[in-house]
């Protein structure tokens, strides 16, 4: 258990085997892998990515085919890109990236993956607020502005659910991580009934109705008459579902867990957590969207009048106290983990100052991030940032391990020269990263869209600065 | 094992019930009580066997 939970830390606290290879006789069989992909893939994200597909107006048909596609894709990028070189070299991310770019880049990194990390911290802070406000009564409201605030008591709420979180994941999340190990397989047990009682709802159960789809369509029209005309297409989706998780497999966050896998075949373990999580529980939770629409319509409006997917009354309605407590389970087993995280990552950045300081830090700006509902609602945007943002450092390493020598040039060229920063690096990310996000913003481009060229752009970059750098020294 | 068998079957009752709504042969409520105690016996039963290995 201790070396799972140490990977999952991924950072520099744990003391097992952070700056050298993870030795033969802690190698994990794939089980472990399994059990612990199936857990982390089924979160309270799921609760609100699902709905949104309905939202954007995505079809069932592209749904369907476009999750499996992007999933498979996702699966096979973890599978080949990351697990090959966890196993050869056996490194954490941040040293095998300290090894590379040099300590202070690492700094760098840690600083802004401890900032994305408490943006997720906060959509999560805010999905178990939506959960605890439905027994008092609290509306989920989404104003129209990025930074706009819910109405007072749901942002009250959210600075109490946060401060919990917060102060709780400061006093060590060994309770939470339990709770997690626990709640998983009840998780994805009540994703499924959710699914399945939607169905019920829409009077769905017969083939020929799943196939001809006129209760999806029926409620994208409505989300569409409230909302303004939107379209998800089947590329997006499947570039989403590919990619969402960019920053751990195309990023190589992930180096760290798979550093332990005593078999190559452990890479498949990812797939557990993209087809029950990222398909059964995102289909699942977009039904639940679908299914409040037909049934009680006025309840998926915010105060506006606008269709909102609120993860409490969303679960509330189908699966009663059960579906609440799944809502606050989930939202709160993810967010915790996460500020623990974003805290250790903080403290990284700053030496010398105390775990708790941090975490309770980095809870406080995934609280404040949370009091902001359209973080949550954009999600689909936020996760195509995140992998736009972090999983180029990925290509680095990437080049570093298959590239370099081939082309005559050094690998883990700071660790070679004793640097603390290197160069070549942080302008190979920043280029590639500064234009992806400059058409984001500007010109509208669909987040995840960026991951891959930015991916591409950094490896090809790397490759020039390094042969530059390398000649002159 | 007796313990792990019920989590299991707790699990699998929950999944079973919100089914047999889908095929018509019980209602939301019932789905919902029946969710609830499946939810109780799963969280009561699980700490007894999860983990204890490690």
């Amino acid at each position: 258990m201790s070396a799972q939970e140490n990977v999952a830390d991924g950072s520099s606290s744990s003391g097992e085997f952070e700056r050298e290879r993870v030795p033969d006789h802690a190698l994990l069989g794939s089980a472990k892998f399994w059990g612990m992909y199936a857990g982390e893939h089924t979160a309270g994200t799921e609760f609100m990515i699902g709905p949104l597909f309905l939202a954007a107006g995505a079809s069932l048909q592209d749904l369907v085919i476009g999750l499996l596609l992007g999933n498979l894709l996702a699966v096979l990028t973890w599978r080949y890109l990351v697990t090959p070189i966890a196993m050869a070299k056996r490194f954490t991310l941040y040293y095998q990236l300290e090894r590379i770019a040099g300590a202070s880049m690492v700094k760098f990194y840690n600083f802004v993956n401890g900032l994305l990390f408490c943006f997720l911290a906060g959509a999560m802070v805010t999905v178990s607020a939506t959960a605890v406000g439905v027994p008092f009564g609290i509306q989920f409201d989404v104003p129209t502005a990025l930074l706009g605030l819910s109405n007072a008591s749901f942002t009250v709420l959210v600075a109490l659910v946060g401060l919990v979180i917060a102060v709780v994941a400061a006093a060590g999340y060994q309770t939470v991580a339990r709770v997690a190990n626990l709640s998983a397989p009840w998780m994805i047990a009540v994703f499924a009934a959710c699914g399945l009682v939607s169905l019920m709802q829409l009077e769905a159960t017969n083939l020929a109705t799943l196939s001809a789809g006129d209760f999806w369509k029926a409620a994208v029209d409505y989300v569409q008459q409230r909302n303004g005309s939107q379209q998800f297409g089947f590329w997006q989706i499947v570039v989403f579902a590919w990619l969402c998780n960019g920053a751990m497999h195309f990023g190589m966050s992930d180096l760290t867990i798979f550093r332990f896998a005593r078999h190559s075949s452990s890479g498949w373990a990812p797939s557990i957590g993209m087809f029950l999580g990222h398909y059964m529980a995102w289909i699942a939770a977009a039904l639940l969207l679908a299914a409040l629409i037909k049934t009680q319509p006025e309840l998926a409006l915010d105060g506006e009048g606008k269709v909102t997917a609120n993860p409490g009354i969303l679960a509330f309605q189908s699966l009663g106290w059960t579906g609440i407590l799944c809502v606050i389970i989930a939202g709160w087993t993810t967010a915790n983990p996460t500020i623990y995280r974003a805290g250790l990552a903080f403290q990284g950045v700053i030496p010398g100052s105390s775990r708790t300081a941090m975490t309770l830090v980095a809870g406080a700006v995934a609280t404040l991030a949370g009091a902001f509902p359209n973080l949550s609602a954009k999600l689909l945007d936020f996760v195509g940032w995140y992998g736009t943002v972090l999983g180029p450092m990925g290509a680095v390493i990437v080049v570093d391990f298959y590239l370099l020598h081939k082309l005559n040039l050094q690998d883990e060229y700071a660790s070679r020269k004793g640097m603390a920063f290197n160069p070549a690096v942080f302008l190979a990310w920043l280029i590639p990263v500064a234009v992806g996000v400059y058409f984001i913003r500007f010109h509208g481009l669909f987040p995840a869209y960026a991951v891959i060229p930015c991916w591409i752009g950094c490896a090809l970059l790397y490759v020039l600065l390094c042969k530059l750098m390398q000649r002159k020294s | 094992m007796a313990i792990k068998l019920i989590s299991s079957a707790a699990l699998l009752i929950l999944v079973g019930a919100a089914a047999a709504g889908c095929g018509g042969l019980l209602e939301l409520k019932t789905i919902q009580v029946v969710a609830s105690l499946a939810t109780v016996v799963w969280f009561a039963t699980t700490p007894l066997w999860m983990g204890r290995a490690d």
